[in-house]
């Protein structure tokens, strides 16, 4: 009886100091991503979402990526075709990419045009559902000229060409693996799906959907002795706040992506000494939409509905009132407090990449309640009844404000609420769940198309490093309604034809001064016509290990866009 | 019994239809946008074009039709001719004219244009006038010519014959050429596009070694708890595993798992915070590794089990103890230790073991929250992921898998019921 007590104790103590041994040191050549939304699938067509494409991209690679100065450099390309260097035509519609020599994909077969040429079939199909379809607007075709040449014709004179191919939204897949995975196909080909042959220096070990994938070093990989890390594992799932604890304050991983840390709890995990947290701002800017049709429940079916100039709305089309609701919100405290690296104040709407940032609006920048509170007073937007609230017309300044679930956001909202309480402005808060809100179900009133209520609140931005397209948003054609379905870009359903002009103007400007200035312009239209109240210019913000180098933060494509060149400081 | 067994387990099959149709109805109610998550940069119209594809914009009744085929009939199907390797699958036949032979030269130089998914009644293929049955190896398509040499046709994933053909680099492939069928489609998830049933199966291993585990040991401690909380009622010891047992019942998982990495990941660096999936045991060191990256969600999900169960079993000892039949015993000079543990015991329990039985349907669903602390991303973080995606046909799954669990299991629980107490019989 003893006897085996003692054998017992023994082996529990042995499995104690088994167990309790200190978390091994990271192994050298193995690095840890951590992701706190896990990727769903390998194929950057099929899904769209930030944290596929990313994990994607070190696997398939376009022909050309933007560095973390937001410039174009070649991957699978030779070179970037200009006008200049003659690779793309005079009159803007063709643009002609030469591979790179010797690129072969991770089977060893070579890397050819008709792999490019098979890339734009795949996602132009029209029964694929193709998430990346927008990068490929106005191509006609793509033509092969040779092995190595290939041709992008586009139907309009495109300024900025390089829509199709570049970045991690449009790399090139191979076409031996997807041969049979067209069209309505694609979804079924899983194996395809979730291993997909690429040319970048990693290749697929393992994935399981929603929870992790392992890479393992291209042998094939076209730069020799790249990449360090011989094995990657990108962990998904938890939340923000823990993946940044486990890159900063225990070491288990080399990075994290996508951090809303508080500003406090920042400084507090990066003094344990593990690794810190780095940000770059991209062109995302949270700002409020300004609702310039009548959202009022009793109109019915004409609810939030553009109808030509009627059915505006009763207050938030008259200059002093959106004047005034900008000049209540004091902008540096919400940057300061909720956003902390994550982001600054702004007053555009079109803030990066800088030098497409207008200073013409800075004096957004400091509150100054009593001016606001002047400008209605002289409008002769009083309040008549004693309430609290002004009133236009007879009607009250009364507004609903809607937006995603998000802690940050709500206490936004929260700040936001109480400014306005002080001009004499009622607000509502809502928040709604945001798979519903950024949804497009026509059935339901809740999502930010539809826009029933008088103002919301969200980030919006581009890919890329070239706005016409974000900026072509605001035109007539693209205003939501129920003609299509509530599926516009014209979220504030705004209207102008001088706006229009200069959008058409920008489709035919290629000089980049020229189109800077246009830009610029135009982002002081939509902020000086009461549409957009711009808050504060958004940066990405992900930490990683001090051992980790190497590392340069992206704004402008994928954050793994160099992990080839990563390195473990020994 | 027999009898009650298999009428209960009929009842079962309409009260699971059911289910399935009112899940079904909620969640086709829901607003949630499996396209929401996506950056907005997408525009709206790209949107549209990928809920289409989706099948998102189908109409309900379509819906709950492919899923009602899909899962209830096809991956069933797919699971028995897996495991028994019989195929019950009609055989794939393409009409004669679906196929064009571009090649003169016999079978050396065939050439197959594309063909549409047909469901003729021809079992063989008419090339050059001979017929041919179709043969399958893996993902090809073969045609044996004269000398059983292979021709091949790349096999698209819904059935289809695919269009390629070039003869100079088919491969005879290895093993056994198997008679071609049409494959059946399979239900698939909206966010990851593959099939739900090979998600499950991945993630039910982490699942239900974690929650299984802090089960069974939630079992073997919380039992021994509340005996000898029954035995000596009132005493510190009782007091003390009151409070604890509050503890760990009100104390939401969330604050002690974040507590637990705070102590045993941040300050003093003994367990990972992080949960390798992909870890395999082949040997001690893995082994203890395995032990050691457990500890922490096991310990956290057994608190709150052991809560549950041990008040239970206190309860329901402290009744027994009264009764009369335990004063006869001791009054009959059987020993303390017989009459506890034999007598009052045995009783006591089965109320402690039809709660366990019914429990373990939970088992399976997971623990959300936890698994969400510890990345152990098992079925309870495979489902709030899709409800958060908006992916209903995962939802759906899930749900219905859950279902079947809850149904089946409460019906062993009624058994159990029957065998451990006598004096219910069941007709």
């Amino acid at each position: 009886m003893l006897k085996s007590r003692i054998g017992v104790a023994a082996l529990l103590f042995l499995l104690l100091t088994g167990v309790l041994a200190p978390v091994s040191a990271q192994m050298d050549d193995e690095l840890t991503l951590l992701y706190w939304q896990s990727a769903s699938i390998l194929n950057p067509y099929l899904s769209g979402g930030t944290k596929d494409l990313h994990a994607a991209s070190v696997i398939l690679e376009p022909l050309a990526r933007y560095n973390e100065n937001g410039a174009l450099v070649p991957y699978l390309a030779e070179g970037i075709p200009t006008v200049a260097n003659g690779g793309i035509s005079e009159d803007l519609t063709s643009i002609t990419w030469t591979l790179g020599e010797g690129i072969v994909w991770s089977d060893g077969s070579p890397l050819t045009s008709a792999d490019v040429v098979f890339t734009w079939e795949y996602c132009t199909h029209p029964e694929m559902g193709c998430s990346g379809l927008s990068h490929f607007a106005d191509v006609e075709s793509v033509e092969a000229l040779d092995e190595r040449t290939v041709t992008v014709h586009f139907s309009v004179a495109k300024p900025f060409p390089y829509g199709p191919f570049v970045a991690q939204v449009s790399p090139i897949i191979q076409a031996a693996q997807f041969a049979d995975c067209l069209g309505a196909n694609a979804p079924i080909c899983t194996e395809q799906n979730f291993g997909p042959i690429g040319t970048g220096p990693y290749v697929v070990e393992e994935f399981r959907a929603n929870d992790v994938v392992v890479y393992s070093a291209n042998p094939n990989y076209r730069e020799a002795g790249k990449p360090y890390f011989q094995r990657v594992v990108l962990k998904g799932g938890g939340d923000a706040e823990s993946a940044a604890r486990a890159v900063l304050e225990t070491g288990e991983a080399d990075y994290a992506w996508n951090l809303q840390i508080e500003p406090a709890v920042q400084g507090n995990m990066e003094a344990a000494g593990f690794g810190k947290v780095v940000s770059a701002f991209d062109p995302g800017v949270e700002r409020l939409i300004l609702n310039q049709t009548n959202p009022d429940p009793d109109l019915g079916e004409n609810r939030s509905v553009y109808m030509g100039g009627d059915n505006a709305h009763p207050f938030l089309t008259h200059d002093a009132v959106w004047m005034a609701l900008s000049k209540a919100i004091d902008r540096q405290l919400i940057a300061l407090v909720l956003y902390g690296s994550g982001g600054v104040p702004t007053c555009n709407i079109l803030a990066r990449p800088i030098i497409y940032a207008s200073t013409a609006n800075d004096a957004c920048l400091p509150q100054d309640i009593p001016g606001a509170n002047a400008l209605l007073d002289e409008a002769g937007i009083v309040d008549s009844d004693g309430d609290g609230v002004r009133e236009l017309d007879g009607v009250p300044l009364r507004i609903l404000y809607q937006t995603s679930t998000n802690a940050v956001r709500q206490s936004t909202q929260a700040l936001i609420k109480h400014w306005w309480s002080r001009i004499g402005v009622e607000t509502e808060l809502r928040n709604i769940s945001a798979g519903v809100f950024f949804g497009g179900d026509p059935a339901s009133p809740d999502t930010y198309g539809k826009f029933y209520a008088d103002i919301e609140m969200y980030t919006n931005g581009f890919s890329g490093t070239d706005p016409e397209s974000y900026l072509g948003s605001w035109v007539c054609s693209e205003i939501n309604g129920p003609d299509n379905n509530w599926l516009g870009n014209n979220v504030p359903r705004w209207c102008n034809a001088d706006y229009e002009a200069l959008v058409e103007q920008m489709a035919q400007t290629s000089d980049t001064e020229e189109r800077i200035d246009l830009a610029m312009h135009m982002n002081d239209m939509l902020v000086n016509s009461g549409i957009f109240i711009p808050l504060v210019d958004r940066a990405k913000v992900s930490a990683h290990a001090n051992s980790l180098e190497g590392f340069l933060i992206n704004a402008w494509d994928t954050e793994l866009w160099n992990i080839a060149d990563w390195t473990r400081a020994s | 019994m027999g009898q009650y067994l298999i009428r209960r387990l009929l009842v079962s099959i309409p009260t699971l239809l059911v289910i399935s149709l009112v899940v079904f109805t909620i969640l086709e109610l829901s607003p949630a946008d499996p396209v929401g998550n996506l950056p907005l940069t997408i525009p709206p119209a790209v949107r549209e074009q990928i809920r289409d594809a989706m099948g998102v914009n189908d109409p309900f009744l379509v819906k709950f039709a492919k899923w009602l085929r899909q899962f209830m009939i096809n991956e069933p199907l797919n699971i028995i001719e897996e495991t028994t390797g019989l195929n019950f699958a009609p055989r794939l036949s393409l009409a004669p004219d679906d196929l064009i032979a571009r090649g003169e030269e016999g079978f050396d130089s065939l050439a197959f244009e594309l063909v549409e998914e047909v469901e003729s009644a021809a079992h063989s293929v008419l090339v050059d006038g001979q017929a041919r049955e179709l043969f399958r190896s893996e993902r090809q398509f073969f045609l044996l010519d004269d000398n059983s040499a292979p021709l091949f046709l790349n096999e698209t994933a819904n059935g289809t014959v695919g269009r390629e053909l070039s003869n100079d680099n088919v491969d005879v492939p290895e093993g056994e050429l198997l008679p071609l069928h049409e494959s059946r489609l399979r239900y698939l998830s909206w966010q990851t596009r593959s099939p739900i049933i090979d998600l499950v199966i991945e993630r039910t291993p982490q699942t239900l070694w974690v929650v299984g585990l802090s089960y069974l040991a939630a079992i073997f401690v919380a039992v021994p708890i509340g005996v000898i909380q029954a035995y000596r009622q009132y005493s510190n010891f009782d007091r003390f595993s009151t409070v604890f047992a509050t503890i760990g019942f009100s104390v939401p998982t969330f604050f002690i798992g974040l507590l637990f990495i705070y102590i045993f990941s941040v300050q003093l660096g003994w367990f990972p915070s992080i949960y390798d999936t992909t870890h395999v045991v082949t040997d001690l060191d893995s082994f203890l590794f395995q032990l050691r990256q457990s500890i922490m969600p096991v310990t956290v999900l057994a608190l709150f089990y052991m809560a549950l169960l041990s008040r239970h079993t206190r309860s329901s000892m402290l009744e027994n103890l009264k009764l009369d039949y335990v004063r006869t015993a001791r009054s009959k000079g059987i020993a303390e230790r017989r009459v506890v543990g034999h007598h009052a015991l045995r009783n006591s329990l089965i109320p402690v073991v039809t709660l366990i039985a019914l429990g373990i349907p939970g088992v399976f669903q997971g623990a959300i929250i936890t698994e969400q602390i510890f990345r152990v991303n098992g079925l309870g973080q495979l489902l709030i992921i899709a409800i958060q995606g908006g992916d209903l046909p995962t939802v759906q799954t899930l749900t219905f898998i859950f279902a079947v669990l809850n149904v089946f299991f409460n019906i062993v629980a009624d058994v159990l019921y029957a065998v451990l107490d006598p004096r219910i019989r069941y007709t």
